[in-house]
């Protein structure tokens, strides 16, 4: 991801994520994923980037015509 | 990952195996790029953080073409910047061909950090065109997202601003289903 504009001054860079996800099918219109993201974050401070790791469950359904 | 937009792949558009090389040089353009200010890294302050995040989302199908998309979701972070956010987001979603998606939409976004300094909310409208393959049980998909982004104190103690900046985002993402109820993904962002 990428910053710009008027007040993007060194910042440009805003952060990269690495995804790895398993993912549960239950019927043809819910989705119930665990994600583990590795990122690396620019921060307003010039120079400091912030190292994330984040856990992140999701639950997508398909709804209307071909859903539910 | 990677159920936004259900699509099948048309060999009569690019090859698969020509669009999974040219993904892989994309990606290695990006990972490059991606390394911040390498000259300087003596210089650089990283700090290490975990989050928490839940997210629902659904896609409404309206007719063959067209469906709206919303999804809502909170983050929980434990350093540097503590604090919550969350995010409602919704848009329309046109496909317009067998491998290739259109969509716009609008995202609210609330910053509430420990810090009421920099307590926020984001406004941000965004469009986003995305390209699928699908052969056999991979599924490789692209997206390119601009967002607008304005932010809006919501703390008394921050001055009163109204800051705008543009945001370009590509996300890969590989998906391999294993059986009826399983598939592992991977990708970058």
């Amino acid at each position: 991801m990428f910053n710009a504009g008027r007040g993007i001054v060194h910042n440009h860079f805003d952060q990269s994520r690495l995804l790895m996800s398993t993912s549960l099918h239950t019927g043809k219109s819910t989705v119930l994923s665990v994600i583990w993201s590795n990122q690396y974050q620019a921060t307003a401070v010039q120079d400091r980037f912030v190292h994330g790791q984040v856990v992140w469950v999701r639950v997508w359904q398909r709804l209307g015509r071909s859903g539910i | 990952m990677g159920s936004y937009y259900t699509v099948m792949f048309n060999p009569g558009h690019l090859p698969f195996f020509k669009a999974v090389a040219t993904l892989a040089l994309r990606m290695n353009v990006l990972i490059v790029m991606s390394i911040p200010r390498i000259s300087h890294a003596q210089e650089r302050q990283v700090v290490h953080q975990y989050q928490q995040w839940t997210e629902y989302g659904a896609q409404w199908k309206l007719t063959d073409k067209y469906s709206v998309l919303f999804d809502a979701g909170s983050r929980l972070i434990d350093n540097y910047l503590k604090g919550t956010f969350y995010y409602t987001r919704v848009g329309l979603d046109r496909v317009m061909s067998k491998s290739v998606a259109v969509h716009a939409g609008f995202a609210h976004v609330g910053y509430f950090l420990r810090s009421p300094r920099l307590r926020q909310v984001e406004h941000r409208p965004y469009q986003e065109i995305t390209v699928t393959h699908i052969r056999n049980k991979w599924q490789v998909q692209q997206r390119l997202r601009v967002e607008e982004r304005v932010f809006t104190p919501v703390s008394a103690h921050a001055a009163d601003y109204n800051w705008f900046n543009w945001r370009f985002r590509y996300m890969c993402m590989v998906e391999l289903r294993a059986g009826r109820f399983f598939s592992f993904g991977g990708g970058k962002r």
